[in-house]
């Protein structure tokens, strides 16, 4: 038996989230979220999560477990080694109903940076050429799964409620870096003032949390260093 | 009156969004109503590729679209209807080079070119790939499509039933996941784009939103027939303990299969192709393998890449490796991996014509959902994002054709009486007095599927999994909700996609029984052989109150006779 | 855009330069006369060199310009002081400007009278 403590809150009737404690039976190899699904259909069917893939690439199930933002699919109980599991939802976004958060804030700034392929050329019959040196600086970028454990992990943008956040700037570089993308410094303009890029204090709270292994202040650093670029090869406009 | 769209697209993975983009360039109203966010969709874990005749690869220059078309239909088992596979090989290139020109971040040849390996059933390197996270770099640029062209998108809906009138589709009915309100939304053409049934079986490498419900929602409530779900594909590599995919890529960058005596049995199954062979020739080997004991534990064989090196794993399979870390705890470039055949995808769907549409006017369905068929009795690899968009696109094109062309009709009535009648259904579920246990009703429904109707069949095998389902059935109708609450009820959500479940398992199962012969993925011990005289035909499943109605469609066949299938 | 940019480049400029002018300062204020007892003097005859006022002077600059705009990177962090900003750069940069006249006052004593 393992304990799990998980936090509990729903708008509707409670004042304020609060603990519940389950006794749940847990196998060798099982994830913390099978071990949410066993309290589901065996202790509380009232508990809500979300849920998709199981295999830590859809982004569904970020949550706060034992102190970190981790996909719960991709945690074994195993590897916590601890008594007593705590499962909160991922902190710094409000709270829809227990483990759910509301990512609309999350993705309102992924729209911000125009989160798509920009290119005025007219497109060739067939690809455009990319060489493998090109393609190989957004490798690290492109494995994103959008689950805002970095941006819930970063400080910044939990007091900044304007700052776009690690996962939308990885994804500005993204396109900023894809040699195949010409919207150039207007890419950089989105991203620039004092909520943007340059807001980042690089305490790399984005890169711990990343389930992914991305390191958003790699992509943040090359924006600042671009906006600055930028700032001296060409009069304002 | 209530909320309307010209087109509802249900499901948000890579035929739904590709649906919504067309059929709103088509100058539509359309929206989208999804399960989850678009890039929680299933299509997002599909690693290995997408097939298209490029030619991009130096061992495949001669490739062309005849040529894909032969290996589809070969794989198919020759039970794909021949002119929608000329249709969607036809179209691949194009959908490959629009969707890099939406961004997709393909792997490059050292001429710039979009990258591509060989798959199984395929005579050249034809899948073009993005490492291992094929399906994540196309469903990432086709929800980025989505917002560019700003697609609305009603998140996390559960679709419960389509509304007739006047025989023509005229909406649906949903449940608000977040606040627990059943709506019913009228629109003037809907495509159902929702995917696969995976979680009907136990090991599979399915999302755990794979529950069929737009299927079954097609087949019960709208009366539209299911074709062909008897041929369910087993992948032949999913990771022993959680079934989660490793991709056929794994094996088309040269990975090899060994039994416990370390031999490459592929040798004895398909000589010439090994690994590479389709799908349903691999994992009957694998299985065969296990079921006679050259295994391990009883129940997996290993899947070996450490004579790829660090190199090639690190650029080619990243994904793959990461997985391997994190759920079984092994690091592939010194360790064989784990893997058993796993309940990948279904090749059998809603009866559509290529065009995408079903036996009732307004009614469309593209995708996994979908059985056009382009892959008859067993899928190729790479075949199915490339099946996603190109009939997701179709589909959203015809639709909008559809809807310019008809008349309006008042369905408001039609669409209250089937609002007035979920509701009331949802509510006896929800205060059902019953004392079944809805989980052990799902689970023992896993285990049925999985053991009477898996990798191998046989009469006797599938009518005790029929009995079984029929029981489980009644069962349902006794469960016991352990959570009323409104707000995101996982218990209710997962108890509604159950009923849908059960009925689809019994198409599955009634399907496989009366097919009396062994096609693609279908192999029945008792009839080992493919029957063309008999057999060269679709099952079409129509919901009747009694249990499904059988019959059967000719398959369409232009430029391929069927032939004997070898490897 | 364009000052969020200088600032920030800045920020890492100042850095950068208050290294190098702080290895002076700490050279010649603590290696030099190693072991000699600190007079009045010594210091005298410190401040007395135009060199090493530039240096002290420089090294207040920067310090002050990296402390304050440090400070404003911090506060504007919260929602307060963001709404706020123009001000707070204009009390920043006041605080900035005062403590360096004061500063140079001290510094150049035993050169201006």
């Amino acid at each position: 038996m393992v304990t799990f403590k998980i936090e509990r809150f729903n708008p509707d009737v409670d004042k304020a989230p609060y603990f519940q404690t389950y006794e749940v039976a847990a196998g060798k190899e099982m994830s913390v979220l099978e071990a949410l699904f066993y309290v589901v259909e065996n202790l509380d069917g009232s508990l809500a999560f979300r849920y998709s893939c199981r295999g830590a690439v859809c982004g569904s199930c970020a949550m706060r477990i034992n102190g970190k933002n981790r996909l719960a699919c991709q945690t074994l109980l195993k590897k916590l080694k601890s008594p007593v599991i705590t499962v909160s939802p991922l902190p710094h976004l409000p709270i829809v109903k227990d483990l759910i958060v509301d990512m609309d804030h999350f993705f309102k700034n992924y729209e911000k940076i125009k989160p798509y392929l920009v290119n005025n050329t007219s497109a060739p019959e067939k690809e455009r050429r990319q060489s493998i040196l090109e393609r190989a600086k957004i490798d690290e970028m492109i494995a994103c799964i959008l689950c805002g454990a970095c941006f819930s992990a970063c400080t910044v943008a939990a007091t900044d409620k304007k700052f776009i956040g690690p996962a939308a700037l990885t994804k500005a570089y993204r396109f900023w870096a894809d040699s195949r993308d010409n919207l150039g410094d207007e890419r950089l303009a989105l991203v620039a003032g004092e909520h943007g890029a340059l807001r980042c204090h690089t305490l790399f709270n984005c890169a711990e949390a990343c389930p992914k292994n991305i390191v958003p202040t790699y992509s943040i650093q090359q924006l600042k260093g671009g906006l600055v670029k930028c700032r001296f090869s060409k009069p304002a406009k | 009156m209530g909320l309307h769209h010209q087109v509802i697209v249900v499901g948000a993975g890579l035929s739904g969004l590709r649906a919504a983009l067309a059929a709103q360039q088509d100058g539509l109203d359309v929206a989208i109503l999804s399960r989850v966010h678009p890039v929680r969709s299933h299509s997002i874990a599909a690693q290995g590729g997408i097939n298209a005749s490029l030619a991009n690869a130096e061992g495949g220059r001669d490739d062309n679209w005849e040529k894909h078309a032969f290996d589809t239909i070969k794989g198919s088992d020759y039970l794909a209807d021949q002119d929608a596979v000329e249709i969607m090989t036809k179209e691949a290139p194009g959908i490959v080079y629009e969707m890099e020109h939406w961004g997709t971040p393909f792997s490059r040849t050292i001429d710039g070119r979009i990258a591509q390996r060989p798959f199984g059933g395929a005579a050249f390197p034809r899948t073009c790939y993005a490492a291992d996270i094929t399906g994540h770099a196309l469903l990432h640029t086709m929800y980025e499509k989505s917002v560019k062209e700003e697609i609305k998108v009603y998140e996390e809906y559960l679709l419960l039933s389509i509304v007739k009138h006047d025989n023509a589709c005229v909406g649906i009915v949903a449940l608000n996941i977040n606040n627990g309100e059943i709506i019913a939304m009228s629109a003037d053409a809907v495509i159902i784009a929702s995917g696969g049934y995976g979680r009907i079986y136990g090991n599979s490498t399915n999302a755990l939103i794979n529950t069929g419900s737009g299927m079954a929602a097609a087949y019960l409530s709208a009366g539209v027939p299911l074709k062909d779900l008897e041929f369910v594909q087993f992948h032949p590599t999913s990771l022993y303990g959680t079934n989660i995919l490793i991709t056929e890529g794994a094996r088309g960058e040269g990975g090899y299969l060994f039994n416990n005596r370390h031999e490459r049995f592929m040798k004895n199954y398909a000589a010439k192709a090994m690994e590479l062979a389709p799908r349903d020739i691999v994992a009957r080997s694998i299985q065969t393998e296990i079921n006679e004991g050259r295994c391990y534990n009883n129940a997996y064989v290993l899947l070996d890449l450490r004579h790829l090196g660090r190199k090639k794993i690190m650029e080619r399979l990243p994904g793959i490796r990461d997985i391997c870390l994190h759920f079984a705890g092994l690091d592939p470039i010194n360790k064989p991996i784990p893997i058993q055949p796993g309940q990948h995808y279904s090749m059998g769907g809603i009866d559509t014509n290529a065009n995408g549409e079903t036996s009732l006017a307004g009614l469309f369905a593209a995708g996994e959902a979908a059985c056009v068929s382009v892959h008859g009795g067993n899928r190729l690899g790479g075949n199915s994002l490339l099946d996603t968009i190109v009939f997701g696109k179709l589909s959203g094109h015809f639709a909008s054709g559809y809807v310019k062309a008809k008349k309006k009709n008042a369905a408001d009535q039609a669409l209250q009486a089937e609002l007035a009648k979920v509701k009331a259904k949802v509510s006896r579920l929800e205060n059902s007095a019953g004392k079944e246990n809805p989980a052990k009703v799902r689970s023992e429904l896993k285990t049925t599927m999985m053991e009477e109707a898996g990798v191998f069949r046989t009469k006797a095998k599938l009518e005790a999994g029929l009995a079984k389902i029929k029981e489980l059935k009644e069962r349902y109708k006794q469960i016991h909700l352990l959570s009323k609450i409104k707000k995101y009820n996982l218990d209710l959500v997962r108890n509604l996609e159950l009923e849908g479940k059960l009925a689809l398992a019994e198409v599955i199962v009634l399907g496989a029984l009366k097919r009396e012969e062994s096609r693609g993925s279908h192999f029945r011990t008792d009839y080992p052989t493919r029957n063309d005289e008999h057999w060269l035909k679709h099952t079409l499943a129509h919901h009747t109150e009694s249990g499904p109605r059988l019959d059967y469609k000719a398959v369409t066949i232009t430029r391929f006779r069927p032939q004997a299938r070898t490897y | 855009m364009k000052k969020a940019a200088l600032l920030w480049l800045l920020q890492r400029v100042t850095a950068v330069l208050i290294f190098i002018v702080l290895g002076v300062h700490v050279y010649r204020v603590h290696y030099v006369e190693l072991g000699q007892p600190i007079l009045f003097a010594g210091i005298a005859i410190r401040l007395k060199s135009l060199l090493m006022l530039v240096i002290d002077s420089s090294l207040l600059f920067f310090g002050l310009f990296h402390g304050l705009n440090g400070l404003r990177t911090v506060l504007l962090d919260y929602d307060f002081f963001d709404r706020q900003e123009k001000l707070l750069s204009w009390v920043l940069s006041i605080i900035g400007i005062i403590f360096f006249i004061l500063g140079v006052k001290g510094l150049w004593a035993f050169i201006i009278r």
